[in-house]
């Protein structure tokens, strides 16, 4: 009886020890999860200020180049998009987001010519480092004509009630026709994009002395690189955008230099 | 007396370790209920987390060619209402050009990897703070733990409407667009695109 008695107690005492690691295991690996968990939280904090900030940055482009094309000051812009922005941050992110100030960082220049052009080249660019938009917008045509970027060249022609952009039918009294993001509208037409040239380039219309409309060029680099007949002025390559961006977990703080027309 | 004792101790031992047993049960039970939502069509934190981070990209490739842009633009200027087969109640029913089309065949690609369904909604808010929505496409109610994800846009005063017929006004020259104009110089108002998948 005492062997089997201490045989009884030898198995619970297995069994206790055993049901013991187990539960060590259990607690171990809620250990683990839990510091996975938490830094997956930090991990997301960190992605959220990024795809903010990159926001912030998209969100004052399109403002500053919008100021310049009004003639705004573009200094006014950032109170207006500061409150916006933060506005929208808090709500859906709970981040308080500061726009601290936009300033000019590099400088290019605009041209905004009348079609028909005393010169079917507008830019013989010696000393242009890039093409940053290229604004077309027809009001009638006579023929066809063709956009000449270098690289890439798109064909319009006139067509009953609209236009063909490369074979596109799009538009009806008016076409526009973004070269640097490659559409026309209203309508939709698509095209390879004029992307920024990296060697001097020329930006050459031909049969342009059937069209009516206008054309508009941003450029980077000196303005007597411009060969046409309108006047250039000054605009705003990039801009320097200064933010604090502020959350439980993360807090940014920076200047960074953003291409208004990329 | 010996013998009373090992089996005292042998009995305390059964004890704690059914005490053990049963608790272990309990929790264990209790830890299956809490997982049993998530494997009833919700998604757990590590598929939400990289469905928002995959959604929220591809809307933000849309916006570097200006196609989220384009799209909050394409309202008929008669009508005020977005242009093309769209309705308030299910957006749209079939997508009006390409650029609608490929945007809307990312998000169906991202979306039907996992078997969820999305709506695509248009969110902006009135000079008194008041939000306002316009689905673009709207594919029912969506679940307790849906993942969204967004991507602001800027609108500027002088963006044109884009519907291929009709007038082509600028922003601030029509009362037609539903998105109000509240911002200050060139700012007209700042939407936000948003993807809530389930």
């Amino acid at each position: 009886m005492i062997d089997d008695d201490r045989g009884q107690l030898l198995l619970a005492g297995a069994i206790a020890i055993a049901l013991a690691l187990l539960g060590l295991t259990a607690i171990i690996n809620v250990v683990v999860f839990t510091e996975t968990a938490g830094g997956q939280g930090s991990h997301e904090a960190v992605l959220d200020s990024e795809r903010t900030i990159t926001e912030l940055e998209r969100a004052a482009a399109t403002a500053v180049a919008a100021a310049e094309r009004e003639g705004i000051d573009y200094n006014t812009v950032d109170d207006a998009l500061d409150q916006q922005v933060r506005q929208r941050t808090a709500e859906r992110t709970g981040a308080y987001v500061r726009v601290e100030s936009i300033n000019e960082g590099m400088s290019g220049y605009r041209v905004n010519e009348e079609l028909p052009l005393t010169n079917d080249t507008i830019l013989n660019a010696s000393q242009t480092n890039e093409i940053g938009r290229v604004s077309l917008t027809l009001t009638d045509l006579d023929g066809s004509m063709t956009v000449d970027a270098g690289e890439e060249s798109i064909q319009i022609e006139e067509a009953s009630n609209g236009f063909l952009v490369d074979g596109c039918r799009v538009g009806n009294d008016t076409l526009h026709v973004e070269f640097a993001r490659g559409v026309a509208w209203p309508g939709d037409c698509q095209f390879a994009r004029f992307a920024g040239a990296t060697e001097p380039q020329e930006v050459t219309l031909e049969g342009q002395q059937d069209a009516s409309g206008s054309i508009t060029v941003i450029y980077d680099g000196q303005q007597d690189a411009y060969t046409g007949d309108a006047t250039p002025g000054d605009i705003a390559w990039t801009i320097d955008v200064s933010y604090v961006y502020e959350t439980d977990t993360v807090t940014r703080e920076g200047t960074t230099e953003v291409p208004v027309y990329p | 007396m010996p013998i009373n004792d090992h089996r005292g101790q042998a009995h305390t031992l059964e004890a704690l370790i059914a005490t053990t047993v049963l608790v272990t049960a309990v929790l264990f039970a209790l830890n299956a209920v809490v997982v049993t939502p998530t494997a009833s069509g919700t998604i757990d934190p590590d598929t939400q987390s990289d469905l928002r981070g995959q959604f929220e990209d591809a809307l933000g490739a849309a916006e570097d060619t200006g196609t989220l842009t384009h799209m909050v633009l394409y309202v008929d200027n008669a009508s005020g209402q977005f242009a093309g087969d769209w309705t308030p109640r299910s957006g749209y029913q079939t997508w009006p050009d390409a650029r609608f089309t490929d945007v809307n065949r990312t998000l169906d690609a991202i979306a039907a990897e996992e078997g969820l369904r999305y709506n695509l909604a248009v969110r902006w808010e009135d000079e008194a703070s008041v939000e306002h929505r316009r689905w673009l496409t709207y594919d029912g109610s969506p679940g307790d733990e849906a993942v969204t994800a967004t991507e602001t846009i800027v609108l500027t005063d002088d963006m044109r409407l884009r519907a291929p017929d009709g007038d082509h006004p600028r922003l601030d020259e029509t009362s037609q667009h539903p998105v109000d104009d509240v911002g200050d110089g060139p700012v007209y108002n700042v939407v936000e695109i948003r993807v809530i998948a389930w």
